[in-house]
Order: C-alpha cells, then sequence, then structure tokens
C-alpha cells in the first residue's frame, strides 16, 4: 500500500471537517518533542558562557517546533504504514483528520520557520545543525533507512540525539568534545529502547513490513544486541563526568541506574519464552525512559546549583 | 452560553477580565508612587490584551457546524501564533540592540 492508497482508503466525511488544533499539536508528537526540548534544555545549561533568557526560550521554542516539524513529516511520509500498526493507528493522518498534503505543509513550513529564526536570533551553527536535524531524520531516517535495513534506528537513532548538541551550539556557537559526549549517550540508548519495544510489537512492525531487527534477525538476536548495546551504553553514561559535564553526582545517579539497565537488558536475554518475555522487554523499555530522563536531570540538577553557589 | 464545571462562561470571565484591569490600574498608580521592576510593569502589561483576547472567544458557537467550529479554532491558534511571533520577534530585537534599537545614523 502507497501513500496515496492510504489517502484514499481514510474516512473522507472526516477529511472533509478539516483537522482541530488537536490534530496538528499531535502531527508534532508532543511527547517526543516534550524530550527533545528537556534534552536541548540541559545541553544549554551545560554549556560555557550563558545566553540571555529570552533568547534562550527562543532557542528551546525553536528547537520544539523543529522537532515537531520533522515529526509532521515523519507522519506525512509513513502514513501508509502507520495505518497498518495498532501503535500509529490512531494518528491525525491514517484517521483521515489531516491529509498527507496538509501533514506535509505544516512540516515544511514549521521547518523553515524553525530554522531560519533559530539563525537569525541565535547562531547559524545551532540553525545549521537544527536543519541537518530535521533532514536526517526525514530523509536519512524515515525515507530511507526505516524501509531498507534493520540498522535503522541505530544510525536514524542520531536524529533523537542531535538536541544537547543543539542547545550546546544555542550558547556557544561551536560544537564541543562535552556535547559529542552527550550526543553519544542518547545514541548509544536508542536501539536497546527500541528493540525493547519493538519485541513486544514485533507482529506490528512485521504487518507493516518494517525490517525491524526482530522481524529480519529474530528476537533471539534482537536480545543479544539489547545486551550488547546496553554495555556501550553504560560506558557512554559514565563519559559526562569525565569529560567534565557532571559531577559526582551524575556518577553515583548513573552507576546505580547503569546497573539496574544491565540487569534488565540481562533479564531480556533471559526470559525468552511467553507472556513473560513481552513483560521484561515492556520492563525494560519503561525503565529505559525514566534512565534517560534521570541522567539529564541530574546534569541540569547539578549545573543549576553550581549556578546557584556561584 | 457555554457551561464549564456548572459555571455560565461569562460568569468567570467577566471577573477575570476586572482583576486583570484592576492590577494593570493598581499598577499604574503604584508606578507614580514606588519603584515597580520593569519585569512586572512588563508582565501586567502583556497580560492585559492576552487576557481580553483569551476571554472573547468562545470554544462553542450555538447552531455552528463542526467544520465551522473546527475552522474558527485553527483561525484562532493560527492568529495566536502570529501574534506570538510578533512578541518573539519584538523581544529578541530589544534583548539585542536594547536601546539602540532606534539609534542609528539618518
Amino acid at each position: 500500500m502507497t501513500m496515496a492508497d492510504t489517502t484514499l482508503t481514510t474516512d473522507r466525511g472526516d477529511t472533509a471537517l478539516g483537522g482541530s488544533v488537536g490534530d496538528y499539536v499531535a502531527l508534532m508528537k508532543p511527547r517526543v518533542m516534550s524530550l527533545v526540548v528537556f534534552t536541548a534544555l540541559v545541553g544549554m545549561v551545560a554549556a560555557p558562557g550563558s545566553v540571555h533568557p529570552v533568547l534562550a526560550v527562543i532557542g528551546l521554542l525553536c528547537i520544539a517546533i523543529g522537532a515537531g516539524a520533522s515529526g509532521a513529516l515523519n507522519m506525512w511520509y509513513d502514513a501508509d504504514i502507520d495505518a497498518l500498526m495498532a501503535r500509529t493507528a490512531a494518528r491525525p493522518v491514517p484517521r483521515g483528520h489531516v491529509t498527507a498534503q496538509e501533514a506535509f505543509t505544516f512540516g515544511t513550513v514549521l521547518s523553515v520557520f524553525s530554522v531560519l529564526t533559530l539563525g537569525l536570533l541565535l547562531n547559524w551553527v545551532a540553525g545549521g545543525i537544527l536543519a541537518f536535524t530535521i533532514l536526517f531524520y526525514v530523509v536519512v531516517y524515515t525515507m530511507w533507512l526505516k524501509r531498507s535495513t534493520p540498522q535503522n534506528i541505530v544510525i536514524g537513532g542520531a536524529a533523537g540525539a542531535f538536541p544537547p548538541m543543539l542547545g550546546w551550539a544555542t550558547v556557544t556557537g561551536s560544537i564541543g568534545i562535552e556535547s559529542l559526549v552527550l550526543f553519544l549517550l542518547i545514541f548509544l540508548w536508542t536501539p536497546p529502547h527500541f528493540w525493547a519495544l519493538s519485541l513486544y510489537r514485533c507482529r506490528d512492525y512485521e504487518r507493516a513490513g518494517v525490517p525491524m531487527l526482530p522481524v529480519v534477525a529474530g528476537a533471539d538476536e534482537t536480545r543479544r544486541q539489547i545486551l550488547l548495546y546496553s554495555f556501550a551504553l553504560v560506558a557512554a553514561a559514565a563519559a559526562p563526568y569525565f569529560v567534565g559535564v557532571a559531577g559526582i553526582a551524575y556518577l553515583a545517579v548513573s552507576t546505580a541506574l547503569s546497573v539496574v539497565f544491565l540487569a534488565l537488558a540481562f533479564q531480556v536475554y533471559r526470559v525468552r519464552e511467553g507472556r513473560e518475555a513481552d513483560k521484561v522487554a515492556k520492563r525494560l523499555f519503561l525503565f529505559s525512559i525514566l534512565y534517560l530522563f534521570a541522567l539529564f536531570a541530574v546534569i541540569l540538577v547539578e549545573h543549576v546549583v553550581a549556578r546557584v553557589l556561584a | 452560553m457555554t457551561k464549564r464545571a456548572g459555571v455560565a462562561a461569562s460568569d468567570w470571565k467577566r471577573p477575570l477580565r476586572l482583576l486583570v484591569l484592576f492590577l494593570a490600574g493598581a499598577l499604574g498608580i503604584a508606578t507614580r508612587y514606588a519603584a515597580v521592576p520593569r519585569w512586572l510593569i512588563a508582565v501586567i502589561a502583556f497580560s492585559v490584551p492576552v487576557v481580553w483576547i483569551a476571554t472573547s472567544f468562545e470554544l462553542h458557537k450555538p447552531g455552528e457546524s463542526e467544520a465551522d467550529r473546527r475552522r474558527r479554532m485553527r483561525n484562532i491558534a493560527i492568529a495566536l501564533a502570529l501574534g506570538g511571533l510578533v512578541a518573539l520577534f519584538y523581544a529578541a530585537t530589544m534583548v539585542r540592540l536594547g536601546g539602540n534599537a532606534l539609534n542609528r545614523p539618518i
């Protein structure tokens, strides 16, 4: 089924009404957007130097809108496979509330707006990284990798890892080794996070023809890869302390959480049959969200406290 | 008139408008006699039109079709976004140029 077919098979009556404001908000994937804004904020706060609070808010707004724009463009292109998966079938385009063309226009306008505003009002390094992030997510991940290789979320995960670099560049106008370490942390977090999800949503991806690792290489290989990437992630999670972007409190929290992460990854590797297997995969997926949030929250708190005490 | 949690819409809008007007008036008088922080003046001054506009919209109009309602709400969202954009560029200009905004050779 192609994207055009999906548009034809949607509920015509509903499309004729036009999308509600809520549908357009949903196009921007607000939950993903919130994680992007949060990690960008941490990159901003952790960066040396400062930027006027009004400009910082504008920078975050542009990053949020840029993330929302790429979400809308993703929904435009993936409307056909979204309609086939339970997790995504209720999105505005497959439901027929918004046409694919409207989603494309919405996403394109917001992309141009966010990049130009960030470039003009903050700096063009940040504007350039935002443009690259949107292009990478839409063209490299959505259009190319997602439907062609089981490594889709490994390489495509880079798009989700750029926000701390964006935040950093917004303040400094450059890319430091510290921001690259934060990038690496999210980059290595993405595979175990999404593969845990794909383990218990395997049939969805299979039906939609998306070559996720469990569909192509099987659940056992996916479990092995989750464990391997978890070791790499745990090493990357300690790195912010060693490059000086985080303090001792971060090291303590990251070590404790990394132990739990590894334990859950090992449990996923070990439990392979029945409903219990789905349950442990789901547990790892949910914990991975908490894990990333907690690591960045500690960095944020450390820097805010240091600034208050200075 | 719409109902919200058992209260008629105009019942909660009117006191809100009066409160903001009262605050703006009180602030205007206070600036004559005391040093009021500039950020507070900006917040109150900005909130008067925002509250006024926000309380002017009815979420549901009697007899209005769903398509018309959605179109109206989209128009309101676009208007608010454009207004926000103007405020955003104004604020950024003030921050970047400050008092030099009008200081240029003729």
